[in-house]
């Protein structure tokens, strides 16, 4: 089946002029990045901040141009199309933000913000697009009634489901979630992330999932990319990225997230003197030569500080950028330390 | 771990009420708060956006602003000193000397105008009349200690040159620089990395461990409590609605509201359904006649919203749950 | 410790931003309420002068030139018998014209070129505001008296020109908003919805940086007035017989040893006006809350 979304060698650069004293800097933020995303899957970013993740998404909605490569909408170029192909190609995608605070318009009636986008693509007017707004608004858990509201009469939770009612409207084949949960409380999140899952599961959505929280991204995703520094350093099945991580990086985000009752456990004390990172990431605008995890992995060998690591695929169908899989890093003492800290890591939590 | 002897609390809050302006009056933001934390106890705070958790700990230090906020009833008190009937000359020698202070977002806490050793040298000047040359090394050592690479040199460099996480650990160093008594933490790792998160969660563990310093650690997130927490305090609505040993709270929570937050936190591999809970967080002015958990809460009884119910202390823990005795709640799994 | 504002800011409970919350705290401002109905109040009763007075304001009788306040003239007349009230009363009308004149003029220079600023972005941005620097270094007043010098006395061509010269502060004022409103992701929301340019400007930009501006606007009219009466007390503004505040007062003075009431009514009505629209700015301004996340 054609990919959906078909992201090849995407890079994306910000560029910060010469000033006295400074040279003209180039960073990467999204580095040849290649991503593809089949009709109704869910595909799941995950990374720190600056890892470049949003910036994927930015620049597939055309927020951020793109330096170089291509990005494919069911097989048509989005960076080449303009005018109104680029239009009927932007109606088959659409974006959640993570704030519901300033995602809505303060000065828009909620019927205006959701109508908005038929208007613009001159898809429908008048009542049929009202009733069709009132029709998502209750598939997203409100009430017809609250078209006439303003943003500010509901809570973040509530804006957040009608910001995803705004992007069902076009009737879109992918919806890009960027951290469309991080900034809900825990007690509504869970709520959203429902909906989330019952809209995919009844309009066939692809849905491209931003976000930092590993264990929400592995629950809505069926595959799992992770970045770090502008680049896609391992993808796989969900799943299998979270039970048997196959890039450092990976296994030291997982080892990272605090877990309720995991206090004085000794198997995540151990993980995480295994597994930490050392230290701050490096600053993008100077990227270290090599590897880019290579400043702060606890594996590191010789090779990580020079050579660029190639694209390794293992058993599991992940792919993973890292020497430690290859010729190079097999045998080595640092991959002996890196294979028994994932087997900690794999083995099942013992029950508290 | 907590001392739980009279006079022996490091903070001691009692039925302290804050008050917001609103459009219509006043509306309580925190009711009727009551807690003690120990000596060298790490104490944690946990709450949803509006629940008061902020407020409280802004209130303990006078940092709320006086023109739409005042403190209608209670009392505060740091070891022998009462807080809220301080002057503001007094409470400026509390702060940063007594108490620590760091905060969710680093930057605007930080001065940019200042190099990162100059703003650490001057609050041990201050509070410690040290000279220039004692407080700048002691600024350097105290970069250091908190895990500053190349401390010396990143003293003379400023705010802006730091990452996030460095910029935490420059506030911790700065609220250390006194050796307080108390370290408050308002959501200190809510704007970092989780990879950062953890090590600035143990850095504060490992700090709090060789010194006697106590810690109010207040946040949304419940897995970093029960990572770091002695006891546990937890937050709805401007109410404290349970207080128990941090494993109490986890493992069988009293409060439906502590259970629903516990079955909504998502485990790294875990196959249980989405469970959050119903409805949202009520606005601070809404007044309720009984629990203001009671129209969320699916074990509401007729008396639940009959009458307030006041924080019931029974076996070492703290709850505001007129069925608590009854129910046996899930905790976390 | 260093603690900021913005900390306090951020806790607590979330301010509700409504344009509903907005009037209220407006209607909590005693001051800014009194200014608005002194405003109103001005504008009604000039505006009703004709019903109001039955004097005519260019026509005296010459034989009570110069009386003091009187039950048939409250504020007495002036050198030529006219009625000082009914002059007033007239004159307020061309005064509130000519500050709405030269506020209406900067307000359509400057708003759409500001906001078109903001949007763009890039060299179009760098070359209004080089533009709007160049015209802030002209001082007001002198300018319209050039203006008046080449065109001849008149209120509209100088008005213009206080126009053209005030236009700067609301393109700086619609620039500084329009580049806030743009940081919102409902901004980026929109793009990624497919909004036109041109759409996202009318609907989404100009609503949402119009606070800021009313409060500009309020602070423009006060400059007016000001403007409007030192020129028509030079002589420069008004001709003869037409009224404004600032005539009358220029052609009071030198009776104003005998005669202080004139001078004093319109000396008062043109501070009250000023500082009225200046209290307004301020209790706008006040009454704008930002709505702020975390």
């Amino acid at each position: 089946m054609n990919p959906i979304l078909n992201l090849e060698r995407v890079t994306v650069e910000f560029v910060r002029q010469r000033a006295l004293g400074r040279p003209r800097q180039v960073l990467h933020a999204v580095n040849e990045v290649d991503l593809q995303i089949a009709p109704g899957e869910a595909v799941g970013l995950v990374g720190e901040s600056g890892s470049g993740k949003s910036t994927v998404a930015r620049a597939i909605t055309g927020l951020n141009p793109v330096a170089s490569g291509s990005i494919d909408i069911d097989g048509n170029s989005v960076l080449r199309a303009k005018g109104k192909d680029l239009r009927a190609l932007r109606r088959r995608f659409q974006m959640v933000f993570q704030d519901p605070y300033s995602s809505l318009d303060p000065s828009m009636s909620i019927g205006s913000t959701l109508t908005e986008s038929l208007t613009v693509h001159g898809l429908e007017r008048g009542p049929s697009a009202t009733e069709r707004a009132a029709d998502m608004l209750t598939a997203v858990g409100l009430r017809a009634a609250d078209l006439t509201k303003y943003p500010h009469e509901f809570s973040g939770g509530q804006r957040q489901r009608i910001a995803i009612a705004r992007a069902l409207m076009t009737d879109p084949d992918l919806i890009i979630l960027d951290e469309a949960v991080s900034a809900l409380d825990v007690s509504t999140r869970a709520q959203v992330l429902a909906l989330l899952q019952g809209l995919r599961r009844d309009r066939q959505l692809a849905y491209l999932f931003i976000g930092h929280d590993l264990a929400v991204v592995q629950r809505m995703s069926d595959r799992i990319a992770v970045m770090y520094l502008g680049r896609i350093v391992e993808v796989g099945p969900a799943d299998e990225v979270v039970r048997n991580p196959q890039h450092p990086y990976t296994a030291s985000l997982l080892a990272s997230v605090p877990q309720v009752g995991s206090r004085g456990g000794e198997r995540s004390a151990e993980l995480r003197r295994r597994l930490h990172v050392r230290a701050d990431p490096p600053d993008p605008w100077n990227p270290p030569a090599g590897c880019a995890f290579a400043t702060r992995c606890p594996f590191v060998m010789e090779v990580c500080r020079t050579e660029t690591p190639p694209a390794v695929e293992v058993a599991s169908g992940a792919v993973t950028r890292c020497h430690l899989p290859t010729d190079t890093g097999r045998g080595t003492e640092s991959a002996e330390r890196w294979n028994s800290a994932r087997e900690l890591l794999a083995a099942p939590t013992p029950a508290s | 771990m907590s001392i739980d002897l009279p006079g022996q609390h490091v903070l001691d809050i009692s039925h302290l009420t804050v008050e917001f302006r609103t459009g219509s009056g006043w509306s309580p933001a925190v009711r009727d708060l009551s807690l003690t934390i120990g000596r060298n106890e790490v104490f944690g705070l946990v709450g949803e956006s509006g629940s008061g958790k902020s407020v409280s700990a802004m209130s303990i230090l006078g940092l709320l602003p006086r023109r739409s906020t005042r403190i209608s009833g209670g009392h505060v008190r740091l070891g022998k000193t009462d807080l809220l009937g301080a002057t503001s000359k007094q409470l400026d020698q509390v702060r940063g000397s007594r108490v620590g202070m760091i905060f969710q977002e680093p930057m605007t806490s930080l001065n940019p105008a200042y190099t990162i050793g100059e703003q650490i040298a001057e609050s041990v000047r201050r509070h410690r009349g040290a000279t220039r040359r004692d407080a700048w090394d002691r600024a350097v050592s105290l970069l250091s200690r908190v895990g500053i690479p190349t401390a010396a040199r990143n003293a003379e460099r400023y705010p802006h040159h730091f990452s996030g996480g460095m910029r935490q650990r420059a506030m911790i160093a700065m609220a250390l620089a006194c050796e307080p008594e108390l370290l408050i933490a308002d959501e200190p790792t809510t704007a970092l990395d989780v990879t950062v998160q953890a090590l600035i969660l143990d850095l504060i563990a490992e700090l709090q461990a060789e010194s006697d310093m106590s810690v109010l650690l207040i946040t949304h997130d419940l897995a970093v409590v029960s990572e770091v927490a002695d006891r546990v305090g937890v937050m709805y609505a401007g109410e404290l609605v349970e207080l128990a040993p941090t494993a109490d709270v986890f493992n069988a929570p009293q409060h439906p509201y502590t259970s629903g937050l516990l079955s909504s936190i998502l485990a790294l591999d875990s196959t249980r359904e989405f469970a959050g809970i119903p409805g949202s967080v009520p606005s601070v002015d809404r007044e309720f006649p009984g629990c203001r958990f009671a129209d969320r809460c699916d074990f509401a009884t007729d008396a639940c919203t009959e009458g307030p119910v006041a924080l019931r202390r029974s076996a070492g823990r703290t709850h505001r749950c007129l069925r608590a005795d009854e129910l046996v709640l899930e905790g976390a799994r | 410790m260093i603690v900021t504002a913005s900390q306090g800011r951020g806790k607590g409970p979330r301010p509700k931003m409504t344009r509903g919350g907005g009037i209220d705290r407006f209607r909590r401002q005693p001051l800014a309420v009194a200014a608005l109905v002194f405003v109103v109040v001005i504008t009604i009763v000039c505006i009703l002068a004709p019903l109001l007075t039955p004097y005519p304001f260019d026509r005296g009788v010459l034989a009570d030139t110069l009386q003091g306040p009187s039950a048939r003239h409250p504020l007495g007349t002036d050198d030529v018998g006219r009625d000082v009230l009914s002059r007033l009363l007239y004159g307020g009308r061309t005064t509130l014209l000519a500050a709405v004149q030269a506020t209406g003029f900067s307000v359509v220079l400057g708003v759409p070129a500001g906001l078109v600023a903001a949007f763009a972005g890039g060299w179009v941005d760098a070359c209004l505001s080089r533009v709007a620097d160049a015209i802030m270094t002209f001082p007001a007043l002198l300018l319209a008296v050039v203006i008046i010098g080449i065109t001849g006395p008149g209120l509209t061509n100088a008005m213009i020109a206080i126009g053209v010269v005030y236009g700067p502060r609301l393109f700086r004022v619609a620039r500084a908003a329009g580049l806030a409103v743009l940081n919102e992701t409902y901004i980026a929301a929109a793009k990624t919805v497919g909004c036109s340019p041109l759409r996202i400007l009318m609907r989404h930009l100009l609503p949402n940086a119009l606070s800021p501006l009313l409060v500009q606007v309020s602070l423009t009219m006060a400059t007016a007035v000001l403007a409007e009466g030192s020129l028509s007390f030079l002589g420069l503004g008004v001709q003869p017989p037409q009224s404004s505040w600032g005539a009358v007062l220029g052609r009071s003075v030198p009776q104003m040893s005998q005669h202080p009431v004139p001078v004093i009514a319109a000396g008062v009505l043109i501070s009250l006006l000023v500082l009225s629209f200046n209290l307004l700015g301020d209790g706008i301004r006040d009454s704008i809350g930002r709505e702020r996340k975390s």
